[in-house]
């Protein structure tokens, strides 16, 4: 047995079912995700001279992830073409009769109007600000954010909220609901393990 | 009125324009990089907001690479000698999987469209209006795709749009703003996933301008 052969038994033995757990949260079927997990040693296998000691969970982790986001991707372009010349959305149920075609077109245009005035508004913040929205719409906590940033909860929960105050004054105020634009102090234990 | 709805979609749809901005997910290597401190400042601004960006991947945001002197000392002769036995079962493994892969891939990526390797494949010829009493069309459960073969003889439409109705809870798999090949037909390629068993009702519209007229309707049953 070679250095080679040694390095992938250990990277499969240690993380194999890591992997597949991984990709099953993500929300990816067990199927899928067994398959994924292999092609990520597979390929992990032919570049194990590129992966260095002690980054082997990053790199099959990022390798897996976007693993599995070209098969997302071939299989809806599978779906749009290869055969069929259409795509297909689930669009839910059958809810929106009620509402006439006019109704619905001025709706998507101020919904489409709104996306517009949100971007421009998010874009005025500062890059780490706009780190820790997205952050907070990934479902992490100020204190979760803070931990992970090396700053203090405070320090976090004040820009954000100063964040929010700015969307506020350039789109209007939060509906309720927009958990990410909450900052309550029972927030910070919303989503603690 | 601006819903929560709204706020979620803008902030979704701002994120996803970033990752295309930062040129798409980061690469297992750039990754490493990060996690060894080895990249460029503005480099390591672009991986670090991707890690942020794709949610699934911010826990290495704060992964640090062992320095070499962390790392474990090799194995000895005596703790080698287990894995060896497993190292055969987990190449074999391995390669059977890729076998597989390769196949797969081969089939998904050839010239010919993989639907059409179906052996079912379901042709609706169009009839005038809706039909009341049309047969219902029965698929076989086995298959991974179906491929919906709608020849649609009118002409007079800007497009159309496909809704297929589970006819009990009403669900609906939609495909909007679907044109015509040239000879006239629409081929819809629907992956079993989205339709399990039961009974559903497909309806095609003809689009112009802001109107959908109802062009035919009929019923599918996918059975166990």
């Amino acid at each position: 047995m070679n250095d080679t052969d040694r390095r992938l038994e250990e990277l499969y033995q240690q993380y194999s079912k890591r992997l597949v757990n991984d990709l099953v949260r993500l929300g990816c079927r067990p199927q899928d995700a067994e398959e994924v997990a292999q092609e990520t040693l597979l390929a992990a296998w032919k570049h194990i001279e590129n992966i260095p000691s002690g980054a082997d969970w990053p790199y099959l982790k990022v390798a897996a992830h976007n693993l599995n986001l070209n098969r997302i991707r071939a299989d809806s372009a599978l779906m749009r073409g290869g055969g069929a010349n259409v795509s297909l959305e689930v669009v839910g149920v059958m809810a929106d009769k009620s509402k006439s075609v006019e109704e619905k077109l001025l709706r998507e245009e101020q919904a489409a109007r709104f996306r517009r005035d949100f971007a421009a508004a998010l874009n005025e913040l500062a890059e780490e600000t706009r780190l820790w929205i997205a952050m907070r719409r990934a479902g992490m906590t100020p204190q979760e954010i803070a931990a992970k940033e090396g700053v203090s909860r405070t320090a976090v929960r004040s820009r954000l909220s100063r964040a929010v105050q700015h969307l506020r004054e350039r789109v209007g105020a939060p509906p309720p609901g927009v958990d990410w634009a909450q900052l309550t102090e029972e927030n910070d234990d919303d989503h603690k393990e | 009125m601006i819903t929560k709805n709204d706020w979620d979609a803008a902030l979704d749809a701002w994120i996803i324009a970033e990752r295309e901005r930062l040129g798409g997910p980061p690469t297992p290597d750039e990754v490493v990089a990060y996690t060894r401190g080895e990249l460029m400042p503005a480099e390591a601004a672009r991986v670090r907001a991707l890690l942020v960006y794709y949610p699934e991947l911010t826990e290495l945001l704060t992964y640090k690479t062992p320095a070499p002197a962390q790392l474990k000392p090799k194995r000895t002769f005596r703790q080698i000698m287990p894995l060896a036995a497993g190292l055969l079962i987990a190449l074999l493994t391995i390669l059977l999987v890729q076998s597989r892969w390769e196949l797969a891939r081969a089939a998904r990526g050839s010239d010919e469209p993989y639907v059409h390797q179906t052996r079912h494949v379901l042709q609706a010829v169009r009839s005038r209006g809706p039909s009341i009493n049309a047969p219902v069309h029965e698929l076989p459960s086995a298959e991974e795709r179906y491929l919906l073969a709608l020849v649609i003889e009118e002409r007079n439409y800007r497009a159309f749009r496909i809704d297929i109705v589970h006819t009990s809870d009403e669900k609906v798999v939609r495909t909007a703003n679907a044109l015509q090949t040239a000879d006239g037909t629409i081929e819809l390629s629907v992956p079993r996933h989205l339709i399990a068993d039961g009974t559903y009702r497909i309806d095609v519209r003809g689009l112009e301008r802001a109107n959908a007229y109802l062009l035919e309707s009929f019923h599918v049953r996918v059975r166990d």
